[in-house]
C-alpha cells in the first residue's frame, strides 16, 4: 500500500528523515500517524500478468 | 458569575503553527511572563526650557514560558510535549529528532485566564458572558527565539522565549488583549484557525 501524504502546515516539517516543505505532497510506503499530514491511501493497480508462451 | 478578585493559579496556553491546530501547553507550563513592547518616546530639550516629545516605534513584545516538557517536540496531537520543534523544523514521528536549521516559522500564542473550568475550554476557545469571564492575550506572527533547558535545580526546566513585532509588514496588529467581565451579555469568540492570512 502506498500513501499520498500532504503537509498541512505552512512551514517545513520532517517525517523522520523525509522533509516536507509547506503544503508539499509526497508518495510514501509508510502511513504517518501525525495529524500534521493529510494522508490518502493510493490503490495500486494490479500489474498485468505476463502471458506465457504456452497460453498463446 | 462574578469576576474573581484576581486571576490566579491557573491559565491556559495554546500555540499554533500557520495552518496547524492549536497545541495546548498549560499542563507542562509553570510560569508565563508577557513583556509588552514599550511604546516609548525620546525628549528633546528646547532652549526655552520646554520639552518636545519624539515618539519611538513600539518595541517587540516578548513572552517567556517556564516549562517542564519530556520530549524534544510535539510529533502529533493537540497536547504540547516539547519546544525545540517551535524553533526548528518539527519532526512528526517517533523517535522525535530535531536538528538545528535556518527555518524561521511563524507561530501564534494565546494565553487565557478564565472562570470557565470546563476541560474542553482552551486558550483559543469561546467564552460566554454572563456565564463566565476571562482575560486573553493573543500574539500572532511571532517567532520562537530561544529554548533554554536548565538542570541546575535538579529538575529539567525549559525557558522558552517567543518574540513578536507589534505590527506586520502591512501595519496590521500582531498583538491583542481582550476580555469579558462576566456581567454583561457578551461573547468572546473563539480564535479562528491561524493561517498566513488570518491571525485570529
Amino acid at each position: 500500500m502506498k500513501y499520498k501524504v500532504t503537509n498541512k502546515l505552512e512551514c517545513s516539517i520532517n517525517f523522520g528523515k523525509i522533509n516536507f516543505k509547506s503544503k508539499e505532497t509526497k508518495i510514501l510506503d509508510v502511513k504517518p500517524t501525525s495529524d500534521r499530514f493529510i494522508v490518502e491511501e493510493i490503490e495500486q493497480q494490479e500489474k498485468p500478468k505476463k502471458i506465457r508462451k504456452e497460453d498463446k | 458569575m462574578t469576576q474573581p478578585d484576581t486571576w490566579s493559579e491557573t491559565a491556559k496556553v495554546a500555540i499554533a503553527a500557520q495552518s496547524g491546530a492549536d497545541v495546548h501547553f498549560d499542563s507542562i507550563t509553570e510560569t508565563v511572563d508577557i513583556d509588552i513592547g514599550e511604546k516609548g518616546f525620546d525628549v528633546i530639550n528646547t532652549l526655552a526650557g520646554g520639552r518636545l516629545v519624539k515618539f519611538t516605534p513600539q518595541e517587540p513584545t516578548t513572552i517567556t514560558l517556564e516549562a517542564y516538557p519530556l520530549e524534544a517536540g510535539t510529533d502529533s496531537g493537540a497536547t504540547g510535549e516539547g519546544f525545540f520543534d517551535l524553533m526548528n523544523s518539527a519532526d512528526t514521528s517517533q523517535p522525535v529528532t530535531i536538528s538545528s536549521d535556518r527555518d524561521r516559522d511563524k507561530y501564534r500564542m494565546s494565553i487565557m485566564w478564565t472562570t470557565d473550568t470546563a476541560s474542553t475550554t482552551y486558550a483559543e476557545s469561546q467564552i460566554v458572558s454572563p456565564t463566565n469571564s476571562c482575560l486573553r492575550a493573543v500574539a500572532a506572527d511571532g517567532y520562537f527565539t530561544s529554548v533554554k533547558p536548565s538542570f541546575t535545580d535538579g529538575v529539567l526546566k525549559f525557558t522558552v522565549t517567543y518574540k513578536i513585532p507589534a505590527f506586520d509588514k502591512s501595519g496590521n496588529a500582531n498583538l491583542k488583549i481582550e476580555s469579558v467581565n462576566g456581567s454583561a451579555t457578551a461573547t468572546l469568540t473563539a480564535l479562528a484557525s491561524y493561517t498566513s492570512s488570518t491571525k485570529w
